[in-house]
């Protein structure tokens, strides 16, 4: 374990002054705001006051029928993109890793492209695929099956029209971890099993899968916290969240909450709050489940 | 080896002496004086209007008719600098909390009295009683009753001043009907006027299934939600009864009759498919000649002038390559037995909390000379709105159609959307969902009505108990 030195010496200050750097940002872009925000949440915040109102926000979150949607639709929400990424990107990085460095440079960067290509943008091109009069998919779902389908206008098929964005944006980095560790299986392993007379199903399920653990779990982890979070594609696809709420997330709750009339800051402090005690469940969780016998603890 | 140390010893205090010296520079800009001692005035706006009538050279953008008259303000007063800046839709409700979270708000706002009004009951605005002083009668009542609202003693008190609005009517594409020989379905120009029953008759004859729907309507979100609204007062239904904005009135018998109508009328094809997720599409719907009708103020014909200029108009019903675009306005149709009420929608001026009681002599000043008879005609007639005060005159001179119908509507009563009670935005956001449930077949418009009720009660009482100390 690393420990720091007293401050008082000379060298444990130039520890401390090394640390300001990143230290400092952190405290004020990321510890402030968490502490400032947990604060309000117990008062009644005005554009020139604040009272203490206690737990008044808390309350009201057992009561808000939106806030369950949002609930509701984000748990959808991981529950239809967490493990599709994890499969996916898991299949790709299997197939492709054999495939040598060229194909490995090109998925990557194929993959990649949604990732680093700006949000606004991509969102346009899925309006305009999504789009229930003009849009690329019903234009073939109208050629093929002679059925044309309100995408974003029915509560059955907006959520996982949104999922399919997510997914698509969030392939890329699962993607390049899965590769590289890939990379660090020692081929041995292979090699053993196979003259044990493993063949490459039983070969994966047993050698690669148990030891791609860790990147598993990171994996895991940083895509729930990541889709837990979900707002810009709700923002820029959809109207509010809707219809009637069927997109609505919890983030994108927040947003609407604090940065739309009447700008109700203290109770989209609150759902804040909520969120990073689920957010800190779920990953206290997947750490007990995962994080044994893999190094990550 | 090179040691880091020492070094970073000698950059943290620089550092902290450069966030300390940005620091004080942002302190020096909030004050209010420039550095050659004028006072000085920000006056954020709507992006109203461009192209105002004789100024046409000169207005050619949104803003450049505000920082005109700032120029003419700044040439009489010469102690003074208007700084304006044109705030976009998207950022008018964003940008002026936060910059009044940071301490930093305009001193001047133009913008709906619907959001004025909010920061009124934040307390953050200057009561505006002394401007109206020797000419109150000169203002529309209408106008004036949107902007009159209580302050903590619960006396009466002017929280902006009313520069122009707009009054919803009901905007129709003649030529849609004309051209399938459907026009005698229509209300004529002399007397743009209709029964429910001969409304509904002109919806079943030009509906074309899944191509053509005769009535454009929007609960995407709030934005919008007076066209909705329309077919509740229409039906006899209230959102509040008599400024009773203690609670909700829309979930009654006329309420729900009035959704079923709007429900059924969606399931018929009267009203567009993507009702539940249509915002401000709704227009580019009613350009392309996917819509017949819209609820709308008579801004709209500026919006067809540039929606003409931008090719957006589109509308082909006889497939001749000739566009079929006849915008005309009419009155809102009700149910027999039911008094026509019309929404009015205010834009008005308000001054922001000041210390300096210099310069809020100053800005009183700009606020009187900006709502000048002669300034609002010119924004009233920019704009196609109805100026705010009598002696402005009529801005419709010049289109006769526009004038009969403005004749009938200055005749209906007013109808409260509650557009300046206290939970004005808290409550209206969340009727659109519930509409939304009903048309997309989720719940009854009854179950609807009556989900939204109990979660405006629910804020209202959530209000109450956080004020009642």
């Amino acid at each position: 374990m690393i420990r720091l030195r007293p401050l008082g010496s000379d060298a444990g200050l130039s520890g401390w002054l090394f640390l300001l750097p990143a230290g400092v940002p952190f405290a004020v872009f990321v510890l402030w705001p968490l502490f400032h925000g947990l604060a309000i949440s117990f008062f009644d915040v005005r554009l020139s006051e604040m009272e203490f109102i206690g737990l008044a926000n808390y309350r009201r979150l057992i009561t808000d029928e939106s806030f369950h949607y949002a609930v509701w639709n984000t748990c959808c929400f991981v529950v239809l993109v967490v493990p599709t990424v994890w499969l996916f990107s898991l299949g790709v990085a299997a197939i492709v890793f054999p495939l040598g460095r060229v194909a490995h440079s090109f998925f990557r960067f194929a993959f990649y492209v949604p990732v680093i290509a700006g949000s606004v943008c991509l969102a346009m091109v899925w309006l305009w695929i999504f789009d229930d009069q003009y849009g690329l998919l019903n234009y073939i779902c109208g050629d093929l099956l002679g059925v044309e389908v309100d995408w974003l206008g029915r509560t059955d098929t907006a959520l996982p029209s949104l999922a399919v964005v997510v997914i698509s944006w969030s392939l890329g980095q699962p993607i390049i971890i899965f590769l590289a560790a890939l990379g660090g299986i020692p081929t041995q392993l292979h090699e053993a099993a196979a003259i044990d007379g493993a063949g490459p199903l039983r070969r994966f399920w047993y050698v690669t899968l148990p030891l791609l653990r860790p990147a598993s779990l990171f994996v895991l982890v940083t895509q729930t916290l990541g889709v837990f979070q979900v707002f810009v594609v709700v923002l820029l696809l959809t109207v509010n969240g809707g219809p009637a709420h069927a997109t609505r997330t919890v983030v994108y709750g927040m947003y609407e909450t604090a940065f739309t009339p009447p700008y109700d800051f203290d109770y989209a402090a609150a759902q804040g709050t909520l969120l990073l005690v689920i957010l800190s469940m779920v990953a206290i969780m997947q750490f007990r489940l995962l994080g044994r016998q893999s190094g990550w603890k | 080896m090179f040691r880091f140390g020492p070094c970073i010893h000698l950059v943290y205090p620089w550092l902290v002496f450069s966030l300390i010296a940005c620091g004080s520079g942002c302190e020096q800009s909030s004050q209010n004086r420039d550095p050659r001692g004028r006072i000085v005035i920000e006056y954020w706006h709507q992006p109203m209007v461009k192209l105002v009538p004789g100024l046409e050279q000169a207005t050619t953008e949104v803003g450049d008719f505000e920082r005109y008259l700032a120029d003419q303000f700044m040439a009489r007063h010469p102690e003074v600098v208007v700084r304006t800046q044109c705030l976009n839709w998207e950022d008018l409700p964003r940008k002026v909390p936060i910059s009044v979270l940071g301490g930093r708000p305009p001193d001047v706002l133009m913008d709906y009295v619907g959001r004025t009004s909010g920061y009124w009951y934040q307390g953050v605005l200057e009561p505006l009683d002394d401007l109206l002083v020797d000419h109150r009668e000169d203002f529309r009542e209408e106008f004036l009753s949107d902007v009159l609202l209580p302050d903590t003693r619960g006396q009466q008190r002017l929280h902006a001043v009313p520069l122009c609005g707009w009054v919803q009517l009901l905007a129709v594409n003649r030529a849609a009907w004309d051209r399938r020989g459907l026009g005698h379905l229509l209300p004529t120009r002399e007397d743009p006027r209709w029964t429910f029953s001969q409304f509904e008759a002109a919806l079943k004859a030009a509906a074309i299934p899944g191509k053509f729907w005769p009535l454009g309507m929007q609960v995407a979100s709030e934005q919008g939600d007076y066209r909705v609204l329309q077919f509740f007062w229409a039906h006899g239904a209230e959102v509040y009864q008599d400024r009773d904005y203690s609670r909700i009135a829309i979930n009654s018998p006329q309420g729900v009759a009035a959704l079923e109508w709007l429900v059924k009328a969606h399931r018929r094809g009267w009203i567009q498919r993507n009702v539940a997720t249509a915002g401000n599409s709704v227009n580019d719907m009613f350009w392309r000649g996917d819509i017949g009708c819209i609820p709308s103020g008579l801004s709209l014909r500026r919006s067809y002038e540039v929606a003409l200029r931008d090719n957006k108009v589109t509308a082909d019903f006889d497939q001749d390559g000739v566009t079929d675009f006849d915008l005309m306005f009419t009155l809102p149709p009700t149910r027999d037995g039911v008094e026509l009420r019309l929404p009015y929608g205010t834009n008005g001026l308000a001054v922001f909390r000041q210390s300096d009681p210099e310069k809020r002599r100053l800005l009183f000043e700009f606020v009187r000379f900006l709502s000048r008879p002669a300034v609002i005609r010119q924004y009233a007639t920019a704009a196609n709105q109805l100026g705010s005060r009598k002696s402005s005159g009529d801005p419709f001179s010049d289109q006769s159609d526009v004038r009969r119908v403005c004749q009938l509507a200055a005749r209906c009563a007013p109808a409260d959307m509650g557009a300046t009670s206290p939970h004005y935005y808290e409550l209206r956001k969340r009727l659109p969902p519930q509409l939304q449930f009903a048309f997309l077949g989720l719940k009854t418009p009854a179950e609807a009505l009556a989900d939204f009720e109990r979660e405006a009660q629910r804020v209202l009482g959530a209000v109450d108990e956080v004020n009642t100390p």
